[in-house]
């Protein structure tokens, strides 16, 4: 039960990510501007704080590959981006005492290593020759914020869900 | 956390390093057909992209809607300036095509195909490589619809992308503005020829590449393809050439290109399969 609700959850973020967000984002033809929806991450990350540390870590791996497959042409990076860095942020969140605005602070964090591990691996083999400026500038503001306010918005009731599964499977 | 870089963990940690190694390398090696597995994933993910993503378009379309209503007087105006030519050059085209005809049953050609004809495979777009590094789409047409690897994407606009890897019932589009597959599109304009390949992602603008350096290329020039790649139909605009420089050894020259398909708004897409034999296509059938 508690892994058919984690992966109905991520399952449907994944799809809101790939075929739902492209549909409403703003189109910036004026600048090169780049607004990514990290919205299964961002789970998997509430996962490693709320939940545990090795589920966190099999479901990053898993929905990681997933997203290799299905959106990207290249396999492995992502699996092993997420599953990395759920796995050293799960370290760090022992040290804080969660709330709505250190878990902001460290799920962007979060969002920013993430997103510089997947750049260094595909400027290394060629995907994208984005410039280290243009991904500082024009990348990693906008997809902050719009992440942030996913945050925001679902802080609350992924916390209830995932301390619920908690509960449910102690 | 004097603990956390065990010997165990390191291990693992380079372990993975290694595995995510040999899957690099074993994707980034050209593929046309995709593992079972991919397949399995694909269509199983498809079937849900399909579901989510037409309601969001309805919902997008509706707001677009009430966009469109205050643009209709500016767009009317501009269109009925357009139109006053327009039936002239239709007839002129229909006389043209029939003397073309007369001329080629003449000469007993009449059953060859043009490089230029082409079968339309409508699709649509249901999921998007949201990261912005991959460009690719999905469509939700596949294997069992006949669609093959390499063949032209366009809109109604022009050349979009070519199909990358299938499954049976979805195919993901390589778009014109990925880096890393490299689309390498046999182009022309006014009869000059060369290769359309690498996108600026800085100046949002194709590379037209390898024109012969004496040949007369100028900015404002329509650029389409060729129809000497493989399975690739002539004359699929691609766009409009906003600038001309010589390459850095200064043998060939390079016009950046203005792509005339707009790549963030895909909705409605047509695979083309052109009707002429090429050598993709001979060497299937023997």
């Amino acid at each position: 039960m508690k892994h058919l609700k984690l992966f109905f959850v991520l399952f449907l973020l994944l799809i809101i990510e790939g075929s739902v967000m492209p549909v409403f984002l703003p189109d910036f033809q004026w600048k090169p501007i780049q607004m990514v929806p990290t919205f299964v991450f961002i789970f998997i990350l509430f996962m490693s704080f709320f939940l545990s540390r090795n589920l966190s870590l099999l479901y990053g791996i898993i929905f990681g590959f997933l997203t290799d497959v299905v959106y990207t042409s290249i396999l492995g990076v992502y699996a092993f981006c997420i599953g990395l860095t759920a796995y050293l942020f799960s370290y760090l969140a022992r040290l804080f005492h969660l709330n709505l605005f250190i878990v902001l602070i460290l799920t962007l964090l979060g969002i920013s290593v993430f997103q510089f591990e997947v750049y260094m691996i595909y400027s290394l083999i060629g995907v994208t020759n984005q410039s280290l400026t243009e991904f500082f500038k024009w990348r990693l503001p906008a997809t902050l914020l719009l992440n942030g306010v996913f945050i925001i918005l679902f802080y609350y009731p992924f916390r209830r869900l995932l301390l619920k599964i908690d509960k449910s499977s102690d | 956390m004097p603990s956390f870089f065990s010997n165990k963990r390191l291990i693992v940690l380079l372990a993975s390093i290694i595995v995510l190694g040999a899957l690099i390398g074993y994707s980034i090696k050209e593929r046309k057909q995709m593992a079972w597995p991919e397949q399995f994933a694909h269509d199983t993910v498809g079937l849900f992209q399909y579901i989510f993503n037409r309601p969001a378009h309805y919902v997008a379309g509706f707001f677009g809607t009430i966009q469109d209503i205050e643009n209709t007087y500016k767009e009317n105006k501009a269109l009925k300036e357009n139109l006053s030519d327009y039936a002239r050059v239709k007839q002129e085209n229909r006389d043209l095509k029939h003397d073309y005809q007369d001329l080629k049953k003449q000469m007993n050609l009449s059953d060859m195909p043009e490089l230029s004809d082409f079968k339309k495979l409508p699709a649509l777009v249901i999921g998007r490589s949201n990261d912005g590094w991959n460009q690719i789409v999905i469509v939700d047409k596949g294997e069992n619809d006949g669609i093959k690897a390499d063949m032209a994407v366009v809109t109604s606009d022009g050349l979009v992308g070519k199909i990358g890897k299938v499954s049976k019932f979805t195919s993901e589009v390589i778009l014109l503005t990925n880096t890393e597959q490299q689309n390498q599109i046999s182009a022309m304009s006014n009869h000059v020829y060369g290769m359309v390949e690498g996108y600026d992602s800085k100046h949002g603008t194709l590379l037209f590449q390898k024109i012969p350096i004496k040949s007369k290329v100028k900015k404002g020039q329509i650029v389409t393809t060729s129809g000497y790649s493989q399975l690739f139909p002539s004359g699929l605009p691609i766009g409009k050439i906003t600038r001309v420089t010589t390459d850095q050894y200064g043998l060939t020259k390079i016009a950046q290109v203005q792509p005339s398909a707009n790549f963030n708004d895909l909705n409605h897409v047509v695979i083309v399969e052109r009707t002429a034999r090429s050598a993709a296509t001979d060497s299937e059938n023997k």
